[in-house]
């Protein structure tokens, strides 16, 4: 029989081991391994251990004599494509800088190198240099120049932080907006609401807690208005003619259109169904979290660069998705996800049941809203906290929320939760709603039943299971549903044959943000369901690129 | 020795820039009442400079080329390309390791305090190629300690993880108690009753480990030595001990690189996931997975 060809990913321990075996049995392997050596020992985590084996120490001398594995470091392994029973898989090796033929492992450079820097292969406890051999048992020598630090890694859309936060130390705040505003165009707004991310893979976090990137972010941004500072815009010579429409105009609409602009096009319209622009961050996120007047500064910022915005435009009811299409030669859908998930109880639909989101929507636009007497909203994400604490706000006496997990699991952030209680919302936490209490048709409490946590899930969260008997009622004059949005996909006619996703999602190939309907692009929630702002704008910034490249061929800029 | 030399060199404490992050003014409570007014009121000037100047500006290659200048083989090439290719294989097999995020871990633990470490930092100190050669020591004075208290810092998840962190932290204690002469070791957990029925009689062949079904309440650093003051609530009361090392049981994950990867290959994976040995089915042979 020939030889099989075998790809072993990872090259810890169980690598090791798997690479030997299939050697073993005969088989060419490849190993490839992300980190630029391989090795390390192991502790086992799938048994006590006994005095025989305390550590399963992978047999390094005898990967380097194999000639059947070829090890393969600093390297991933990308797109796999399955034909005929066998696998095509495209490696991408990142350059370590240093030629292996010749180098002798004298160990000089790392003696003269004065960048130390964290040892991620020692978690830390060592600080290695830019140039290393990462692994002293098996590593080879290599500069590690990674393409951005952690934090900007972690940013979806890899803001430049350690630049921009350089600047503010420098006390330079207009070239830090400026860093800023290459990429995002909602400093204001994302520096107010973001969970930042970047933030909890700061490495000052391990020496005492990570930098504020979030908030020093707003500060340049306020700096600027508070100064009265007139913010500098970037427009190219060269102009392209293409007509491009964007359908929704929140973060991932205007953040495409803004880049749009930036590459030179001048014809770019876009629709927004609401009487205010802004999307999410005009109608989701509640005044307290992002002043209206502060968006504006954003959108304003946007508009200038020649970008049209046509508000209280419904795109599928107002004007067709069809006629929008025949007029224009690209279209970005970005519509978010704004209609709420169902509880799932009984009486559901009863007078005094509110979806969570509209609750938001009808208070940022100034609509009529319930505001009496005590309220219950069910859920635990960030909506629910918006709604919880505008609740208190806008008149409720009193706010009760529900979740039917406890406070770890919730997915609403911390801060977030921990304002809500200190303002005053009541959380009850392993509590499920179970049935809407109505009389003469009108909502006055929700049947309740206390939760415990059992068996985990296939995601590894603990299920709650309901107490038997545990029922109890909690009156309210209101309940507000907030366990979660989906898109409303109904401004495109089934016909045209878009495929969505398990939100109503458009589901579009994640890298161009292309939907299957050519020259229709789709991002922000609107493509990968409910999601964090920074998120959408990261979208907004890629589908405009791949816009960009539909209209023009392969050509970037 | 080097390794806390190494460590001394990283991050100064510079008398100028303050090790505490930036608070963010807010409006109280009482002002919030029946308003929208935003609640966050942002940074002055001066206390966005001091916050900018914490960032550690992550360092990495400046291309100074000393190395360069040093190497006599001429071995370094900055200029060296990245390398694409392609290989047809016919068998993929996915390995994952670990990675482990101290970003989560409550204040309580004590994570900031200097003689804390995490179980994976453990794991690097006991082995022979690691930083302090297999010797586990205390990062502030190099001491070999003669108390160690091991102790989880995450609550509820699956259960196979769970078992996989607390094994790995009892293998870690048995290995700490045959390199440390008398060394006394605690072991508190949320968890141990539940451990104890699953992992069963291999436990207790375990000798000179105090397992303690219990959880943390707060640790602080005493004294000088900046041991670690360890309060714990226990069958209903509570109890301190002091430590000279902590020892923070981390949830583990898979490494940022392997979940991308496995994205990348359309596979849905979790770490549970590969401590379960379980075989992802892709194309006619499927992807198998093996645990670390």
């Amino acid at each position: 029989m020939a030889k099989k060809k075998v790809l072993v990913m990872g090259g810890g321990a169980a690598g090791i081991r798997a690479a030997l075996e299939e050697a073993a049995a005969g088989n060419k392997v490849y190993l490839v391994e992300h980190f630029p050596g391989i090795g390390g020992e192991r502790i086992p985590q799938d048994r006590i251990i006994t005095d025989r084996d305390l550590f399963s120490a992978p047999d390094l001398a005898a990967i380097k004599k194999n000639e059947n594995i070829q090890v393969i470091t600093n390297a991933d392994a990308q797109e796999l494509v399955s034909e005929n029973g066998r696998y095509k898989v495209k490696v991408h090796c990142r350059t370590p800088r240093v030629d292996r033929e010749k180098c002798d492992e004298c160990g000089q450079c790392i003696k003269v190198c004065p960048i130390h820097m964290y040892d991620d292969y020692n978690e830390g406890l060592e600080w290695r240099t830019a140039i290393d051999f990462f692994n002293s048992a098996s590593g080879n020598y290599n500069i590690f120049k990674e393409d951005m630090p952690v934090c900007q890694r972690t940013c979806p859309m890899n803001l430049d932080i350690r630049t921009y936060v350089g600047y503010i130390a420098d006390g330079k705040f207009a070239e830090s907006l400026a860093t800023i505003r290459k990429k995002l165009p909602f400093p204001l707004s994302i520096g107010r609401v973001c969970p930042h991310p970047c933030e909890s893979e700061c490495n000052r976090g391990y020496k005492d807690e990570a930098i504020s990137i979030c908030f020093l972010k707003r500060f340049v941004a306020d700096h600027e208005i508070n100064n009265n500072i007139e913010p500098k815009l970037q427009l190219p010579a060269e102009k392209y003619p293409e007509k491009i429409a964007i359908i929704g105009a929140g973060p991932s609409g205007l953040t495409c259109a803004y880049h749009l602009a930036l590459f030179g096009y001048e014809k770019i319209t876009v629709f927004e169904a609401l009487p205010e622009p802004g999307g999410m961050f005009r109608v989701g996120i509640p005044e307290y979290r992002l002043p209206k007047a502060i968006l504006a500064k954003d959108i304003e910022f946007i508009t200038r660069h020649g970008v049209e915005i046509k508000t209280g435009v419904r795109v599928g009811s107002g004007i067709s998705f069809d006629y929008i299409r025949k007029d224009h030669d690209a279209i970005l859908i970005a519509i978010g996800a704004h209609k709420a998930m169902t509880m799932r109880v009984k009486n559901e639909d009863a007078d005094g049941v509110f979806e969570g989101v509209k609750f938001l929507r009808d208070v940022a636009l100034d609509n009529e809203v319930p505001n009496k007497g005590t309220a219950i909203v069910v859920g635990g994400g960030n909506v629910a906290m918006d709604v919880a604490r505008s609740g208190l706000r806008i008149g409720f006496d009193e706010v009760n929320l529900l979740y039917r997990r406890t406070r770890k699991e919730m997915p609403a952030s911390p801060w977030e939760v921990d304002a809500a209680e200190h303002e005053g919302v009541k959380v009850h936490f392993l509590v499920a709603p179970q049935e809407v209490v109505v009389k003469g048709g009108k909502a006055v409490g929700m049947k309740c039943i206390k939760m415990e946590l059992g068996e985990p899930d296939a995601g590894g969260r603990r299920k709650p299971v309901p107490i038997e008997g545990s029922e109890f009622v909690m009156e309210a004059d209101t309940i507000f549903a907030a366990i979660g949005q989906v898109t409303d996909n109904s401004l495109v006619d089934e016909k045209i044959g878009f495929k969505f996703g398990r939100k109503l999602n458009f589901e579009v190939n994640p890298e161009t943000f292309e939907t299957n309907v050519p020259g229709v692009f789709a991002s922000g929630d609107a493509a990968t369901g409910a999601d964090i702002a920074i998120r959408a704008c990261a979208g907004g910034k890629r589908s405009a690129e791949s816009i960009h490249k539909y209209l023009r061929g392969d050509v970037m800029s | 020795m080097y390794f806390y030399e190494k460590k001394g060199r990283y991050i100064i404490d510079f008398a100028d820039i303050p090790s505490e992050p930036a608070e963010m003014p807010e409006i109280s409570v009482q002002e919030r009442k029946h308003n929208f007014k935003e609640v966050e009121t942002g940074f002055a000037g001066e206390v966005a400079v001091r916050e900018a100047k914490r960032c550690l500006s992550c360092r990495r290659c400046l291309g100074c080329a000393l190395c360069w200048a040093e190497c006599k083989p001429e071995a370094i090439n900055f200029n060296l390309p990245d390398q694409d290719f392609d290989l047809e294989v016919d068998k993929v097999i996915l390995t994952s390791g670990m990675q482990r995020n101290i970003a989560p871990i409550a204040g309580n633990f004590g994570n900031r305090h200097m003689n804390a470490v995490t179980d994976l930092q453990v794991e690097r100190m006991l082995a022979d190629t690691g930083p302090s050669t297999g010797l586990i020591i205390r990062p502030q004075d190099g001491e070999i300690p003669k108390k160690i208290g091991f102790a989880q810092t995450f609550g509820a998840v699956d259960d196979r993880i769970r078992d996989a962190v607390l094994t790995f932290g009892i293998n870690e204690a048995i290995i700490a108690r045959k390199k440390i002469n008398g060394v006394e070791i605690s072991f508190i957990s949320p968890d141990m009753d539940a451990f104890r029925a699953s992992a069963g009689s291999d436990l207790d062949k375990v000798s000179g480990v105090d397992f303690i079904n219990g959880s943390v309440v707060e640790s602080t650093e005493v004294g000088e030595n900046k041991h670690i003051q360890v309060k714990y609530e226990t069958g209903g009361s509570e109890k301190t001990d002091v430590f000279e090392l902590l020892v923070l049981l981390t949830l583990p994950q898979l490494p940022s690189h392997i979940a991308e990867a496995a994205r990348q290959l359309g596979i849905e994976v979790d770490y549970a996931g590969f401590l379960g040995n379980s075989l992802f089915k892709f194309g006619p042979e499927g992807v198998k997975s093996e645990t670390d």
